[in-house]
């Protein structure tokens, strides 16, 4: 059971005190006088000792010695046998030698052949100061993942191994063979893992504190640390009186011996507490009452030979018995606990606590500790944010919400609908649909219906050239005056205006010329390490129910720093961890710093990373590695804006938020990531929900209704021509298909974004900008219905799955782009477009 | 922050780092973890060794995705892109 | 205390242990103390005829310090979980 025997002998050592230990504590916890005769009633009944099969593999015989290593193994004996026996009266090991015999001559059918391994050649007494032996840490692990983390183990059925009927073990090592029995194997429950690992099951009672009911005596930190059975294994007490005396409790349980010594005599229980915590005086005593029972009756000369060999064994570690005084020991014992034992073992055995909490779905886990890791599970939002679990529930939710609006927009009695149902009439072909539409529209000359100022009307690359005396010119109404007005400083501030520029001066896609204009990498990447330690200890207080202030954490975002080009804020999200820890900063940010935040956010969207590597115009080819951090970025920070958007922001932050978007980036530009397009798409849906709702309701004020009339006219102007740039192009939706690193499980790009942004888009405008988002996306309509037909094509040639997959596919498009019709009161379905009944 | 050695690797916690270790060899990839000892975790890491072939100085790569490289191999951590 | 906290969640995976004398070694971690000492259970060898010594042995104690590599699948870490570990351990050594 050891890696070396040394070591082996080391544990059997060190279990001594702990029986010390698991006698005392229970009985004496006041001092009081023990009373074995109490203590032990009732616990031999347990003794049969049914289930220590493995003790012979363990302890000698001729057993194998299984698969564990015992490098001592063989060596020792030899040269213990010729030792003269020498007799040291004083020592408890003699006397533990002497009581071996004794009982041998009561069950001499045991096996009496020694455990070579037991014996090593090296200086035995004082035990080599160590920290944790291989297996008292297997034990715990096993113990661990069988009890729960800090639980306390139940304790085993109470059977003492020196109770007569389970002590068939040979004399020569008697004292030490009933150390290392200790209690028979765990009770099934206690053990799930038993049968996997015998050896295991072996030492686990000893990780067990002896008696039942004893575990009260032990100070908090020993009955929950993270280290049981540590003390009692590491005390180096192999031979000293007094054990190992280390913890005051102790020590005044032992000090008073109030037996007397006939009832030391007896062959019972009681005698291997009085021999590991005896007096000297009473030790002695013992011995020569032994010595003549001894005398008493005849010895074999087997027995004698063996009696022999045993005391040779003895002698040579009476050697080195008195070495260390007790306080030496006691030293070494608390520098050793020192070493292993920390005020918050929890916190120091965090990956594992939590790991295991993780894996297990956080079943049962009752104790203390359990609680406090799911705390942090639920506190840090680490499965959610971290773990990909739930990697499509933010798309989902914004594609709910279009649905929603959509459904509502159908129900809803539509003028607009009513004059496409006209100039759709009589037309069932596809081209005629669409093309009467494109021709109304054309005659019609829908931008002049459009109520925008004339000077809104420059042309996107009008914009584009002159942003920035765009924005100093941006006309503002009285209603939208109001309301920005009150949207606390949506005017973006001179300072930001300057540095503000065309999206397309800096789309590099190499992060570092964006990381150098707000302090540069290791700048963002300290602020980020600092953001982290800030929320660490915010779960930290939350978790311990102290107050959490976020104001250190809130200057640490750095969401209002004007001293960079690029607000550091915005730059932290160009990282992968920056963004894993978004979702735990929401956590403790209040409504108006997380508007705050998202204002700057948008406000600076341009500057963001991911948007410049999710845009085909800038990133043609993106990387695996690109196309994962898009990944992330949309399961866990879109996430994070629609559950704001939909939980707890009003109609004018989200016009806000939309106006800062819209204001200070080319908006263009933006549609063609897919990340921003998603980013505009979640804000416009939310604010046709909230139009929808309130409608009813009558909530809305005109200047309301009259601003976000204004700002969504500027969002289609700033697209309008250019709506069709947000299909990207085939060798760019091949690259992501292709990707190795593509996390998506088809074979195809999924063009669903787009469509719910056109009907997000479609269901906010007025008949115009319908018709005018028909005109510019009417290839890609008839493309996408096309596609799905010659599916069905390819569907009629095949069979099975394949087929199968391709039907699937081909409704998929059809629901997609339908989406997008439905707005409008259309549907296409088998290759031709009808108006929706 | 304070600018602790130790606070330089935290600063690349989750990002790509190259480590050069004892034995002609080196490893980059994203650092998961990190102790006092230098003990390190990298995941999509690639190690390569050096070797001397009749005086031409080759190297071998090897991937692998999640790796523990014990502290006392390390001799120094930097970053692939230093500013 | 990081990695011995970490190496107590692979008990019981099989990891491939590289040692400084080159040798790598498969096996199931059994058992990991803070040392970083190690035994590997049902240990096989890459190169048995290179190692012919290790061909009959079941199981083994690495010591801790004559490791260099112990390579691990993907889905044994949870990576999100060990890097706030690590920043945890980075800390409270700064306290």
């Amino acid at each position: 059971m050891s890696f070396f025997g040394k070591r082996s002998r080391g544990g059997a050592k060190g279990r001594h005190p702990q029986q010390q230990q698991g006698g005392g504590a229970g009985a004496g916890a006041g001092g009081e006088p023990l009373d074995f005769e109490e203590t032990y009633r009732g616990y031999g009944d347990y003794g049969q000792e049914d289930g220590d099969y493995l003790n012979d593999e363990t302890f000698g015989d001729n057993a194998e010695l299984g698969n564990d290593f015992d490098f001592g193994h063989g060596v020792q004996q030899q040269e213990a046998v010729p030792q003269p026996p020498q007799q040291q009266p004083h020592v408890s090991y003699v006397q533990a030698a002497q009581s071996g015999i004794h009982t041998a001559q009561m069950d001499t059918s045991a096996d009496l052949k020694p455990m070579a391994s037991l014996w090593s050649t090296g200086p035995p007494a004082v035990q080599q100061p160590h920290i944790l032996s291989m297996e008292e840490i297997e034990r715990q692990q096993r113990q661990m993942q069988q009890q729960g983390f800090m639980q306390a183990p139940p304790p085993p059925p109470p059977i003492h191994p020196m109770t007569p009927q389970g002590y068939p073990v040979p004399p020569s090592d008697a004292p030490y063979q009933g150390f290392m029995q200790g209690p028979p194997p765990p009770p099934p429950a206690t053990a799930p893992n038993a049968p996997t690992a015998p050896n295991m099951q072996q030492f686990a009672p000893n990780v067990q504190y002896g008696m039942p009911g004893q575990q009260g005596a032990y100070p908090p930190a020993f009955n929950q640390g993270a280290f049981p059975g540590m003390y009692q294994a590491s005390s180096p007490a192999p031979v000293q009186p007094q054990g190992a005396p280390d913890r005051g409790e102790l020590q005044s349980e032992l000090q008073p011996q109030p037996q007397s010594q006939s009832q030391s005599q007896s062959p019972q229980p009681e005698r291997e507490q009085r021999l590991a915590s005896g007096q000297p005086a009473q030790l002695r005593t013992r011995l020569q009452q032994q010595q003549q029972q001894q005398r008493r009756e005849p010895l074999s000369p087997e027995e004698q030979q063996r009696l022999q060999v045993r005391h040779a064994k003895v002698e040579k570690i009476l050697k080195h018995a008195g070495l260390m005084t007790p306080r030496d020991k006691d030293f070494i014992t608390r520098y050793q606990l020192s070493q292993i034992v920390t005020e918050d073992p929890y916190d120091e055995d965090f990956y594992f606590q939590v790991y295991k909490i993780i894996q297990r779905g956080g079943v049962v886990g009752e104790s203390n500790k359990g609680l406090i890791a799911r705390a942090y599970l639920e506190h840090s939002g680490h499965r959610l944010g971290g773990r990909y679990k739930r990697a499509d529930i933010a798309l989902q939710r914004m594609q709910n919400q279009v649905e929603k609006a959509v459904t509502v927009a159908k129900e809803r009695p539509q003028k607009n609908k009513n004059k496409l149902e006209e100039e759709a009439s009589g037309a069932g072909g596809r081209e005629g649909v669409l093309g009467k539409v494109s021709t109304a529209m054309n005659s019609k000359t829908p931008r002049r219906q459009l109520q925008i100022p004339l000077a809104n009307l420059r042309s996107n690359s009008e914009i584009e050239a002159s942003e920035l005396e765009a924005s100093a010119k941006v006309p503002t109404p009285g209603a939208l005056e109001e309301v920005t007005q009150s949207l606390d400083n949506v005017e973006i501030s001179q300072k930001s205006r300057v540095r503000r520029r065309s999206s397309y001066a800096f789309s590099s896609v190499d992060h570092n010329s964006v990381l150098g204009r707000s302090g540069g990498r290791k700048f963002v990447l300290s602020l980020i390490e600092t953001v982290y330690e800030e929320v660490l200890e915010l779960e930290a207080n939350l978790r311990s129910g102290k107050e959490t202030n976020n104001q250190k954490l809130w200057d640490a975002l750095h969401v209002n720093d004007d001293v960079y080009e690029v607000c550091p804020f915005v730059s932290m999200l160009t990282f992968d961890k920056g963004v894993k820890i978004m979702p735990r900063i929401f956590n403790f940010l209040d409504k108006q710093q997380k508007l705050k935040s998202l204002q700057m956010f948008f406000s600076e969207l341009s500057h963001l990373n991911i948007i410049i590597i999710s845009s085909y115009k800038t990133n043609p080819t993106p990387s695996d590695a690109q196309l994962k951090k898009i990944d992330l970025f949309q399961t866990v920070f879109l996430k994070i804006i629609v559950s704001f958007l939909s939980s707890s922001s009003n109609f004018i932050e989200i016009m806000g938020l939309l106006l800062h978007l819209i204001k200070n980036n080319n908006v263009s530009f933006i549609s063609t990531s897919k990340i921003g397009l998603n980013l505009i798409t979640v804000l416009i849906s939310r604010a046709a929900l909230i139009r929808q709702d309130t409608n009813r309701s009558n909530v809305l004020s005109s200047p309301e209704i009259s601003t976000w009339n204004e700002i969504y006219d500027k969002l289609f102007t700033a697209m309008e021509s250019k709506i069709v740039a947000v299909f990207p192009p085939a060798e760019y939706t091949d690259r992501v298909v292709h990707a190795a690193g593509s996390t998506a499980p088809t074979k195809y790009y999924d063009q669903a974004y787009i469509w719910q942004f056109l009907a997000s888009l479609a269901l906010s405008g007025k008949l115009n900008h319908q018709r005018i988002i028909i005109d510019e996306v009417r290839d890609e309509i008839f493309g996408t219905i096309n596609a799905a037909e010659e599916m069905r094509e390819q569907a009629k040639n095949t069979q099975g799955a394949p087929a199968d997959d391709l039907l699937y596919r081909r409704d998929k498009l059809y629901q997609d782009l339908n989406l997008f019709l439905n707005v409008m009161g259309l549907i296409a379905r088998d290759g031709e477009i009808a108006e929706l009944k | 922050m304070s600018e602790t050695p130790l606070n330089l690797l935290k600063l690349n916690l989750d990002e790509r780092v190259y480590v050069k270790l004892r034995g002609a060899r080196s490893m980059a990839g994203t650092l998961q973890a990190f102790d006092s000892h230098c003990n390190i975790v990298l995941s999509d890491a690639v190690e390569t060794r050096y070797e001397l072939v009749d005086g031409e100085l080759r190297s071998t790569e090897r991937p692998s995705e999640m790796v523990f490289v014990r502290g006392d191999s390390v001799t120094l951590v930097t970053t692939p892109e230093d500013e | 205390m990081l990695f011995f906290s970490f190496f107590k969640t692979l008990v019981d995976q099989e990891v491939v242990v590289e040692l400084k004398n080159d040798i790598e070694i498969k096996g199931t971690l059994q058992s990991v103390d803070q040392f970083l000492n190690l035994k590997l259970d049902n240990i096989s060898c890459d190169d048995e005829t290179k190692y012919p010594h290790l061909s009959t042995v079941r199981n083994i104690f690495i010591r801790g310090s004559t490791v260099r590599y112990v390579y691990l699948n993907k889905n044994m870490v949870d990576t999100n979980l060990l890097q706030d570990a690590t920043r945890r351990e980075a800390m409270s050594e700064k306290k």
